[in-house]
């Protein structure tokens, strides 16, 4: 007599089968969601960096009420221009001075008024610089990278 | 007569047991970095957003300290050789036009505060000892104080400076 014996192994393949693919698409959501929540981390970082250095800055401007030759002193350069300074930050937000490097990836300007409203051009990054008001040194302090702005303040020194 | 063997191979359902605690794992590690990420930025944000308003209150501040110093010179042109007439005008002048309080004390010190709004209940509290330009032609103004304060938590302290924890009969607040 013949027994038949049924075989579990089709069954333990299909399981598996539809195991696989369960697994990896939940294991592709969660990548998803990881590089994003590593995303949103790093914007946050270079925001935290970014105020605090610009606030650094913005601090530095009053001090000197509004003297850019004063305030390119302050950071051991010789200013090229009598209404923009430029610093350079590394990844980590080391500064790097004045002089721009291969590991320059934030920067730093400073954008003193003039008598005029002017627009000025950051790479692709417009920036509109008020007038300046009479006795009052003003500037805009921006941080900004390629994507463009992170973080900028108006200042003002009577 | 057949033996039966014991067979010890993995039987149908553990793997998805196996599986499923895996992928809960996995969603709860991701989930909860992305809630951390998303909770550090929005904190980012909020400081980031109150140092603009510092900044902003800041402006005007400065822009109401040249308006000061305006002030006091054109008083003293049109009142200066009447020093009770300077003194009410001066005041009037301040709290109507720049909506600042001019305080004087009997050693000649004179001091003009303002407020100005930073954001929330935040206001930016400035000081200024004029008592160099006081009936003066000229002088330097400096500012005394110059910071954030907020008024509401401002009324909890007593006159030292502590917060009321526990009162005399030992119960707090």
């Amino acid at each position: 007599m013949n027994v038949k014996r049924t075989s579990k192994s089709g069954l333990f393949l299909l399981e598996l089968m539809i195991i696989i693919l369960f697994f990896s698409v939940t294991s592709a959501v969660c990548a998803n969601l990881f590089v994003q929540a590593h995303q949103i981390s790093k914007k946050g970082s270079d925001l935290t960096n970014a105020t605090r250095e610009v606030q650094s800055v913005a601090e530095r401007f009053k001090a000197v009420e509004g003297d850019m030759h004063d305030l390119s002193a302050l950071y051991e350069s010789g200013l090229v221009e009598s209404d923009r300074l430029d610093l350079f930050y590394d990844a980590q937000w080391t500064p790097l001075g004045t002089e721009k490097t291969d590991s320059s990836e934030y920067t730093i300007t400073v954008l003193r008024s003039t008598n005029t409203e002017q627009q000025v051009f950051l790479n692709a990054l417009a920036v509109s610089v008020p007038a300046a008001k009479d006795q009052i040194a003003q500037a805009v302090v921006i941080a900004w990278d390629q994507k463009g702005e992170i973080f900028s303040v108006t200042v003002q020194k009577y | 007569m057949k033996k039966n063997k014991n067979s010890f191979g993995i039987s149908v359902g553990s793997s998805s047991i196996l599986v499923v605690f895996v992928v809960l794992c996995l969603t709860t590690f991701a989930t909860l970095s992305l809630v951390s990420a998303n909770a550090d930025y929005n904190l980012s944000a909020k400081t980031a957003d109150a140092t603009k308003n510092y900044y902003a209150a800041d402006c005007e501040a400065e822009e109401k300290l040249q308006a000061v110093d305006a002030v006091l010179k054109e008083v003293y042109q049109g009142f200066g050789t009447d020093e009770a007439a300077y003194r009410t005008q001066l005041q009037q002048d301040l709290r109507l036009s720049h909506d600042c309080t001019l305080l004087l004390n009997d050693n000649g010190g004179a001091l003009v505060e303002y407020e100005i709004p930073a954001g929330g209940e935040r206001v930016l509290f400035v000081q200024l000892d004029i008592s160099d330009h006081y009936l003066k032609t000229d002088g330097t103004i400096k500012p005394v104080c110059w910071q954030i304060v907020i008024p509401s938590e401002e009324d909890q302290f007593d006159d030292l400076g502590n917060l009321p924890i526990f009162t005399t009969d030992g119960l707090p607040g």
